[in-house]
């Protein structure tokens, strides 16, 4: 089981690494170069070359990545290239504001998405069960920046107007001082994950609801309520736990679009400028940290599959 | 001084005059348009006006910009086109929000104001010697920094090695380039004397760029000082920046606002929407084709104005197929330029001639308007040998409506017979290696006075000639015309190189598409400028709420 963990834990790793190596490649290989793209239209060759010396970005590539690499090992993110800010305290609010909406999202709708679940189950013919069903594999289908700019044409521009389509920050504080503003993205997030999260519960009650150990326990004259509450629901949860991991995990990745649609001033949003920018240190730094939460969160999701299952634990031996 | 036609109101939006305010510039800057100015007015005006002004709705009879400036407040202004890379630095500014900012903070010798006329701002006197190769700028008197400094030619003779500084050139570096670094010599405490490597009598218009202003020793963008209405407060890169209100400002009595909040959109939607919400105050670069929703809104006022920022489409004259320039021509007169500003600009435009420099003394006006001509353009692309022509054009969302302009140009050339496919690239990637070497590209520029264009665009070792023109003869007289300190002479010299243009150039100017801004209506003070700079250069001087 360690030897399980470790095994799991260096491959996360040798991941990551591979990400970052990929990502600087790709970031280099757009044309354009980063002096460039900061000066942009008054750009002139003179002043590009200035730049570029300014920023030592003549250097060699693999000495360029192994100098940020170093610097990664000693706590040094690098400086912005756009700006020449310390990349973490330049990042620091926007890191902030997509955690508070990632949090958000997840705090509210996995909850509301496990409790849908049960209800369908529990109603296992109904409207309610029927409806999940649907609604679940419609929400599933859409990508999440399609389910942003419907939520925004209906209910901030072109239906309704109880909502702002944009969550840029209007004076000074974060966009979470206005929570209206918080409102459509957290939704979006919420929408997207809670599917998947509500019909995997749906689908796991039914199945245990259908074993042995339930049937003997109604058998044996146990109360159905607290048969819900202390067999099948937690039952039920165990594979649900990897999936509701899977899905916070996507949240990382997710977040770009979501931020994008709605000009949330996030982490999002910051990716794309560095891209434009060519800012190789901020592109890595964002990359790395998706990644990491990427491929650590479906790492928790594998162990929680491997704790709570007795066969998968059977199977890694 | 030169006097230019002032830009004309295209339309009222609900039509009264400013008076309010005082009238506190020494310079004659705004003195010679105070017609054409129609500001913003509490809607209620113009509504409740048939209702004899009894209503308890009515503002209590009296236009609001009748009224006497109130102080205070914060004016909130939303901008795209920000990014990471956003800078305070005073001499280089990139962006829209850049500039929004830079007008707040700082100023420079000379100035392009609102309606396109280059006005003195900081100093008193840039004049010639009698050999034309020495320049004494004086600067005036009690001028003080954000941070309590005298404004003195010491800080002038900073900011010009500064921006000619060889290891890091800024954008300005090209329109000083004839200026003499070692020769600075300080006069007085407000007298800077410069020698120029030959004799440059357009050294005044090339001064007045929007990015040169005015830093003192020691200026370090990281704590940006300068000598505008309004100083540093915060900034966050591609996000939001605030200003507050100079108690010291050089012109007595303004501003009026508190403070000024500049908000950064990604999307331009998202933006009108903020001001359409009330999130927001103004916003510039209005599309025209949000001119109408927006007026019909009743709280917002939307100004738009002739302006002489243009976008040309460029073809470079020395590669195939416009190196011939039978082929150049018959692409300007295959353009249906009514059509292309009804169908992009929504009728807010006035008619381009190609050529630019359009508030210039010296600019041609008597050259014939270019009409569309499809008979003359096929018979023109026959004897080059060209008929069914089909060339690439590169273009990009670098200015509002320039993609659109593009897939116009490609129905209307179609009509003579040449194929144009369009191929749109993002903007980092049309500024990127390629540019400025396309041989059929767009380009987008503010209104510069003629003969300091040309030193960015036009001669042969321009930074920007994307046409990649070098023609001996409009050399020869652009030599000629910057040794020309008569005006009426030079002017002649002037439309003869127009005429050049006109004839042989590879530039298309379909088109000088209006300023358009919009504004909450309770913001008093707020105009649409000439120059291509929103918001009057982005004057918040007289603004208030």
């Amino acid at each position: 089981m360690r030897r399980y963990v470790l095994r799991r834990v260096v491959l996360a790793l040798g991941s990551l690494f591979a990400v970052s190596v990929l990502v600087f490649l790709a970031t280099v290989a757009l044309p354009g170069g980063a002096a460039r793209a900061i000066l942009g239209p008054t750009a002139t060759p003179a002043r590009v070359a200035a730049l570029t010396r300014s920023l030592h970005l003549n250097r060699p590539l693999f000495v360029q990545y192994g100098d940020w690499l170093a610097g990664l090992m000693t706590g040094h993110f690098g400086h912005s290239l756009a700006n020449g800010r310390p990349v973490l305290s330049y990042l620091g609010p926007s890191l902030k504001d997509s955690f508070v909406l990632a949090t958000s999202a997840i705090v509210i709708s996995v909850p509301i998405a496990v409790l849908v679940g049960i209800t369908a189950a529990r109603k296992a013919r109904g409207v309610w069960a029927w409806g999940t069903t649907l609604g679940a594999t419609f929400a599933a289908a859409l990508p999440e920046f399609v389910i942003g700019i419907l939520l925004i044409a209906v209910l901030a521009t072109d239906v309704w107007h109880i909502l702002p389509a944009s969550s840029v920050v209007v004076g000074t504080g974060p966009p979470y001082h206005d929570v209206t503003t918080m409102i459509l993205p957290v939704a979006t997030l919420g929408l997207v994950v809670s599917p998947y999260i509500a019909r995997n519960i749906q689908e796991a009650i039914l199945a245990v609801r259908q074993s042995d150990y339930i049937e003997y326990a109604v058998v044996n004259g146990h109360e159905p309520r607290l048969v819900w509450l202390r067999y099948i629901v937690p039952n039920a949860l165990g594979p649900t736990l990897q999936v509701i991991a899977a899905e916070v995990a996507w949240i990382a990745g997710g977040i770009v679009l979501v931020e994008y649609v709605f000009d949330y001033p996030g982490i999002g949003t910051q990716l794309v400028y560095a891209i434009s920018n060519r800012d190789v240190p901020v592109v890595q730094f964002l990359t790395l940290l998706i990644g990491a939460v990427y491929v650590f969160g479906n790492l928790a999701a594998d162990l929680f599959a491997v704790i709570l299952e007795p066969a998968t634990r059977a199977a890694i031996r | 001084m030169k006097t230019n036609k002032p830009s004309e109101e295209v339309n009222e939006p609900n039509g009264t005059e400013e008076r309010g305010g005082t009238a506190i510039s020494r310079r004659t800057v705004l003195k010679g348009m105070a017609g054409a100015i129609a500001l913003a007015v509490a809607p209620r005006m113009a509504m409740g006006s048939d209702s004899s002004g009894l209503s308890a709705a009515s503002t209590n009879g009296l236009s609001k910009s009748q009224a006497k400036p109130r102080r205070g407040g914060d004016l909130r202004v939303g901008t795209i086109g920000g990014s990471s890379s956003d800078t305070l630095d005073a001499d280089n500014a990139i962006t829209f929000p850049d500039w929004v900012r830079n007008y707040q903070l700082y100023e420079g010798l000379n100035q392009i104001d609102a309606d396109g006329n280059t006005v003195l701002q900081l100093a008193e006197e840039i004049t010639p010697s009698s050999d034309h190769l020495t320049w004494t700028i004086r600067v005036l008197n009690g001028i003080e920094f954000h941070n309590g400094k005298t404004l003195s030619a010491e800080d002038v003779a900073f900011t010009l090695k500064r921006i000619l500084n060889p290891k890091a050139p800024l954008p300005g570096a090209i329109a000083l380039a004839p200026v003499d670094v070692s020769s600075f010599k300080i006069v007085d405490r407000r007298t800077l004397q410069l020698k120029t490597h030959f004799e440059y009598s357009s050294l005044p218009d090339n001064l007045a760029a929007w990015y040169i202003k005015v830093v003192p020793v020691g200026y370090d963008p990281k704590s940006p000082v300068g000598t505008g209405p309004f100083k540093y407060q915060s900034f966050t890169p591609g996000q939001s920046s605030v200003f507050t209100r100079n108690p010291h400002y050089w012109q007595s009595g303004v501003p009026y606002l508190d403070s000024v909040s500049i908000i950064e959109f990604a999307d331009d939607g998202a933006r009108l929407d903020a001001l359409e919400g009330g999130d927001i105050d103004a916003v510039d670069q209005v599309p025209p084709s949000s001119i109408s929703p927006l007026r019909s809104q009743g709280h917002l006022v939307v100004s738009a104005v002739h302006s002489g920022a243009w976008r040309p489409f460029t073809m470079r004259v020395d590669v195939p197929p416009f190196n011939d320039v039978r082929v150049r021509e018959a692409m300007r007169l295959v353009l249906n330029r009514p059509e292309m500003g009804e169908v992009t600009q929504s009728g807010y435009y006035q008619l381009g001639n190609d050529l630019f420099g359009l508030y210039d003394t010296c600019y041609d006006k008597s050259l014939p308007q270019r009409v569309q001509d499809i008979p003359r353009a096929k018979s023109l692309l026959r004897s080059a040998g060209k008929e069914n022509l089909s060339v690439t054009l590169t273009t990009a969302p670098i200015a509002p409506q320039v993609d659109q302009m593009s897939l116009v140009l490609q129905q209307q050339a179609s009509s003579a017979g040449m194929h144009v496919s369009v191929n749109t690239v993002s903007v980092s990637s049309f500024y990127g290696p390629g540019y400025p070497n396309y041989p059929f590209a767009v380009d987008t520029w503010f209104y510069t006075p003629y003969l300091a264009q040309l030193t960015q665009g036009m001669l042969a070792k321009a930074p920007f000639n994307e046409t990649h023109w070098d023609n001996p003869q409009y050399n020869s007289l652009y030599s000629k015309a910057i040794s020309t300190f008569d005006e009426a002479k030079r002017c002649e010299i002037v439309q003869e190189m127009q005429r050049i243009e006109y004839d042989e150039g590879g530039l298309i100017v379909p088109l000088f598409p209006d300023d358009v801004d919009a504004w909450n209506a309770r913001v008093v003070g707020l105009r649409s400028g000439a120059t291509g700079l929103g918001l009057g250069n982005y004057d918040f001087r007289k603004a208030w709420l």
